[in-house]
């Protein structure tokens, strides 16, 4: 007979602890439930990639995943700095005579939509465990209200800035 | 045997009987049995826990509850009393309490499918994906073909990829269990998430015939009639491709219209924003009005 690897016993224990291990009920453990992709995407739609963020932060926050889902915040603040600095150097008149006036707002929407997109993809699993499960999701009202507030003051201080 | 056989019986039989019914889902028969026996054999254990469970099974949490915790004062190691205790504490949303007894469970019992299977499921429905998996997979390293490791681990693979009714785990179920409801829900599941949810329908509605008393698949059946009414076909991408055709419909809603004010006649270009109009305010409402009128 060939003998047992060596340590697949102690891998096994090991990974059994781990499993045994409480996940709920720390002050640090993660909550139950996120906020719906509803609440994500009216908050992109009317306040745009920064509202989308902030409900996209909350939940990576909710979950424990702010660690990886950071960058979301500064792709919000790219996708909105960005666009808003090209508006100001000359984007603006060379649209406008394309487009006609008050492009600039579909053009906040296709970003936001975009936005929300992305945090879709990154939250699409957890989204999918809810419906599947039926787990209810706390009200968005607050959150989404809160978020397009705060996307829309940021729009308007960085126009104040950049113009 | 007949429950009102003549004269006193033992134990034994008792409890087998009632066992036997419970099994055969005849909790009204069962009830009788157990009441009998419980006042023949007050501390029969066995019969205290077969009557937290028919409480438990006919829907009356709090006497479930109750028989339990008593059942369990003067027997704190019976098996089955804790994991009918964890289940109703889950459902009750004492979800670290929960936790706490599925983990005591495990230590006690480490080879148990059905408590890695517990564990898992209440894991998954607080959104821990991983460690839902990893219970599952540890299940079924112990019994391969374990019903409720399966059905987690199929569900695991619907949520990690929609067209998940190629999962392995999936057909390992319907193979082994094709009686179980828990493959005919799954199986509901994978084809409504692959956008069939005419054949999800007609599952969710055998099933519920089995088990008409499931408030799960009550939900199930009606969120499913609600998908299929006719009423529903002009949202048919966006049950079919969830999110992603929401946000095409919006951009391609929003930039179609600024182009139409430009190159069309103002009445028409304002009768189509009028329809979008409609278009976003029935997508918003109908399909809840559906499910509370279905």
């Amino acid at each position: 007979m060939l003998p047992t690897k060596p340590g697949t016993t102690q891998l096994q224990m090991e990974t059994r602890d781990d499993l045994l291990q409480a996940t709920l009920g720390h002050s640090d453990s993660p909550a139950t439930s996120i906020y719906s992709a509803l609440t994500g995407y009216m908050a992109s739609f009317f306040g745009g990639p920064v509202a989308g963020a902030t409900v996209a932060l909350v939940n990576a926050y909710r979950l424990k995943r702010l660690g990886t889902d950071w960058p979301l915040g500064l792709l919000a603040l790219a996708a909105t700095i960005g666009p808003m600095w090209w508006w100001f150097h000359g984007g603006a008149r060379w649209i406008i005579a394309y487009a006609g006036a008050g492009v600039q707002e579909v053009l906040y929407r296709v970003l936001g939509l975009a936005f929300f997109a992305v945090v879709y993809g990154c939250h699409r699993q957890y989204y999918r465990n809810m419906t599947y499960f039926g787990l209810t999701p706390p009200s968005g009202w607050p959150l989404g209200i809160g978020a397009v507030a705060g996307g829309l003051a940021v729009n308007f201080a960085l126009a104040a800035v950049l113009s | 045997m007949s429950s009102d056989s003549n004269g006193p019986r033992d134990l034994a039989a008792i409890e087998h009987e009632a066992h036997a019914l419970v099994e055969r889902r005849r909790y009204a028969q069962a009830e009788v049995t157990v009441s009998r026996g419980l006042k023949e054999f007050p501390d029969s254990t066995q019969l205290q826990y077969l009557a937290a469970f028919i409480d438990y099974a006919c829907d009356r949490p709090a006497a479930a509850m109750q028989g339990v915790k008593m059942l369990l004062s003067q027997a704190p190691q019976h098996y089955g009393a804790r994991t009918l205790y964890a289940q109703l504490l889950e459902n009750d949303k004492q979800l670290v309490e929960a936790e706490r007894v599925w983990i005591d469970l495990l230590r006690d019992y480490p080879q148990s499918a059905d408590c890695f299977a517990g564990y898992g499921e209440l894991m998954l429905k607080t959104l821990h994906l991983e460690k839902a998996r990893r219970l599952a997979q540890e299940g079924l390293r112990h019994s391969p073909e374990h019903a409720d490791c399966l059905y987690l681990a199929a569900m695991i693979d619907l949520i990690r990829n929609p067209r998940g009714a190629r999962s392995e785990h999936l057909q390992l179920m319907l193979r082994e269990h094709p009686e179980h409801v828990r493959s005919a829900v799954a199986l509901a599941v994978a084809l409504s998430a692959s956008g069939n949810n005419r054949g999800a329908l007609r599952i969710a509605q055998e099933v519920l015939r089995q088990r008409p008393n499931s408030p799960e698949l009550v939900e199930m059946v009606r969120e499913l009639k609600a998908q299929t009414h006719w009423s529903m076909l002009p949202l048919y991408p966006i049950q079919r491709w969830g999110w992603s055709a929401a946000i095409v419909i919006t951009l391609v809603a929003i930039i179609g219209l600024r182009v139409g004010e430009r190159a069309l006649p103002p009445s028409l270009s304002e009768t189509l924003t009028w329809i979008w109009l409609g278009y976003v305010i029935y997508s918003w409402t109908w399909p809840r009005l559906l499910r509370r009128w279905i």
